[in-house]
């Protein structure tokens, strides 16, 4: 038998979250564009499923542009980047229908659970509404009630968010909450997600983070909203992942699916990722070096699949939690 | 817009910055004055993330190796610049291209000037002989910090004849250039100004020429981190032919953009902003 016998009888089909996906690589939020940038390099097909860049009820163009501080293996960037109003979808005419775009996530942002819930409601008003496959929350945006704490760092807050958006959709919308690895308690705040209508989680958003400007030695960007992302946070991804499947299997957090996003660049990393528990993985900061990388990641996937002799992928997914 | 392995042919300084020819045939057959190209740094083990992404200096659409295209690197900019300049022959590097637009040309023969600062002046030489074989009539200015900072003197005479050169003076770079531009736009009828530059400078040029109502197309030779719009952090304030406020990414919508539309003060105080 050939090796690309083999690959074609490979199964890479993953469920996330009520989300059926061809592959387990999906690109994410603020990385891969609204789709035409993908598309006009040839890569829309590489991706399982695009998510989009964070959307809020009103376009705001933030305090910052949305610069990015190269350091190390990753990228410093602010979380409160300029973004479009859910209410202008038709007029951006963005490429959701055309031939070769994945599945579309949108992701939203707010500074209050009602800011949320205004943009998850003119989201379902748009006729592109026909084209969401699901959608995600950013959670990592400052509460402005909390003293610009990010949601994703109180129970409370994250709790509310995801109930409030999840009043405005369909029922049987996919929706995802994006948490941070960068709390104390993972699982508590998962668990409080879960109970409010998420049906999958993802972790991790870029981890707080600071950057001095060495001329002025003042912060280059707020630190309230400065986060790190690409593979230097891929440990602390892992451990998020491990630590989630961990709840579920435990029986601390209901059974949910967990999404990888944080420093997946190689498919040895998306390998790791879904032995750690995801379902699927997001591939970010990565593709701005590399847009071929959502492609290598997947051809890589499935030679790991090959070399281990299993027939899905599925059977990737927790194999680090078995004995 | 081609993703491509290309291999450096040829490597020689050029004052102080590093002068790459590359073979990449996808690339060099469709490239116009004014785009760019985006180059992963760092090999395959990269731990800088962020492309590299520079003005097309020049295409050879069939040369001896294939299609080759040239571009000039300033190797102190950054880390990421520096490995691409200290590549040697026969290396390889990832390229992206041609990206964004390109100087928009004159249907027929204007009087312009071409204007470009430090290693951002490469794709002037390639422009300005396009702007000569529509018939304009170009005036050539090229500064930089030092003489070793001017890009392409000797080549731009052969094409122009004759070519200005702008150097600091007591209080730096920029009043000298707003001062040689504005002599000369008085004293010429130059009606457009093809410019690359830093954004520093561009603003300033748009500043000088707007009273004298000159059209200025600036090339913005800054940080597009990604070079395809994936990563949207190359954003540019600009005012609408309506009126409205908004901003373009100068990866895929610029780096050549109309002086007169960008919002400079804005634009500029957000590139190097700190928290107060």
């Amino acid at each position: 038998m050939t090796a690309e016998s083999v690959s074609a009888d490979i199964d890479l089909t993953v469920n996330a979250g009520g989300l059926a996906l061809q592959t387990p690589v999906m690109g994410a939020s603020g990385c891969c564009g609204f789709g035409h940038e993908l598309l006009r390099l040839g890569r829309a097909g590489d991706v399982s499923a695009l998510v989009t860049p964070s959307l809020t009820a009103r376009t705001q163009s933030s305090d910052h542009r949305g610069v990015l501080l190269e350091v190390p293996s990753g990228l410093v960037s602010p979380t409160d980047r300029p973004s479009l109003g859910t209410g202008q979808l038709e007029a951006t005419r963005l490429p959701w229908d055309a031939d070769g775009i994945p599945p579309v996530i949108v992701s939203l942002a707010g500074n209050l659970s009602g800011a949320y819930a205004e943009a998850a409601d003119q989201l379902r008003r748009q006729s592109l509404m026909r084209r969401v496959a699901g959608v995600e929350v950013n959670l990592a945006c400052g509460d402005r009630k909390n003293d610009d704490r990010p949601f994703a760092h109180d129970v409370f807050g994250a709790t509310k968010v995801i109930a409030r958006v999840r009043e405005q959709l369909p029922r049987d919308l996919p929706l995802f909450a994006k948490l941070s690895a960068d709390v104390h308690d993972l699982v508590e705040i998962a668990r409080g997600c879960v109970k409010s209508g998420a049906t999958g989680l993802v972790v991790s958003s870029p981890l707080r983070a600071l950057s001095i400007d060495l001329p002025t030695l003042r912060p280059r960007l707020t630190p309230a909203v400065t986060g790190l992302s690409g593979p230097a946070i891929l440990p602390i991804t892992l451990r998020a992942v491990w630590e989630l499947r961990a709840a579920v299997l435990s029986g601390r957090l209901p059974n949910v699916a967990v999404v990888a996003v944080g420093g997946i660049a190689r498919a040895s990393d998306a390998v790791q990722a879904l032995a750690a528990g995801a379902s699927a993985v997001q591939v970010g900061s990565v593709m701005l070096h590399d847009p071929s990388s959502a492609e290598r990641v997947t051809t890589g996937l499935l030679a790991e699949c090959e070399r281990l002799g299993i027939p899905s992928v599925k059977d990737l997914i927790g194999r680090a939690h078995h004995d | 817009m081609v993703e491509a392995r290309g291999e450096l042919i040829a490597s020689r300084r050029m004052g102080v910055f590093q002068h790459h020819t590359i073979v990449v045939p996808e690339l060099a057959d469709r490239a116009r004055p004014g785009q760019l190209a985006s180059f992963a740094v760092g090999g395959r083990t990269s731990a800088l993330l962020g492309r590299r992404t520079l003005p097309l200096a020049a295409i050879t659409p069939s040369g001896t190796y294939g299609g080759t295209i040239e571009v000039v690197v300033d190797p102190v900019r950054d880390a990421g610049m520096r490995w691409l300049a200290d590549l040697r022959v026969h290396d390889e590097v990832d390229v992206i291209g041609p990206l964004g637009r390109a100087f928009p040309l004159p249907a027929h023969g204007v009087d312009s000037m071409v204007l470009g600062v430090g290693a951002s002046a490469a794709p002037l030489g390639w422009l300005s002989t396009a702007l000569r074989d529509r018939g304009c009539r170009v005036e050539l200015m090229l500064a930089g910090e030092t003489d070793r900072h001017l890009v392409g003197v000797i080549e731009a005479r052969r094409v122009i004849g004759t070519v200005s050169v702008v150097t600091p003076g007591p209080t730096g770079l920029l009043p000298v250039l707003r001062d040689e531009l504005q002599r000369t736009l008085r004293a010429t009828e130059i009606s457009v100004v093809y410019a690359a530059a830093r954004a520093p400078e561009l603003s300033a040029v748009a500043e000088v020429a707007r009273p004298f109502g000159v059209t200025v197309q600036a090339l913005l030779d800054e940080a597009m981190p990604c070079g395809t719009g994936l990563c949207g952090s190359c954003e540019v304030p600009v005012t609408g032919s309506d009126g409205i406020s908004r901003t373009i990414r100068c990866c895929t919508e610029g780096a050549v953009i109309r002086g007169d539309l960008v919002e400079w003060d804005r634009y500029v105080a957000e590139l190097w902003e700190t928290v107060r």
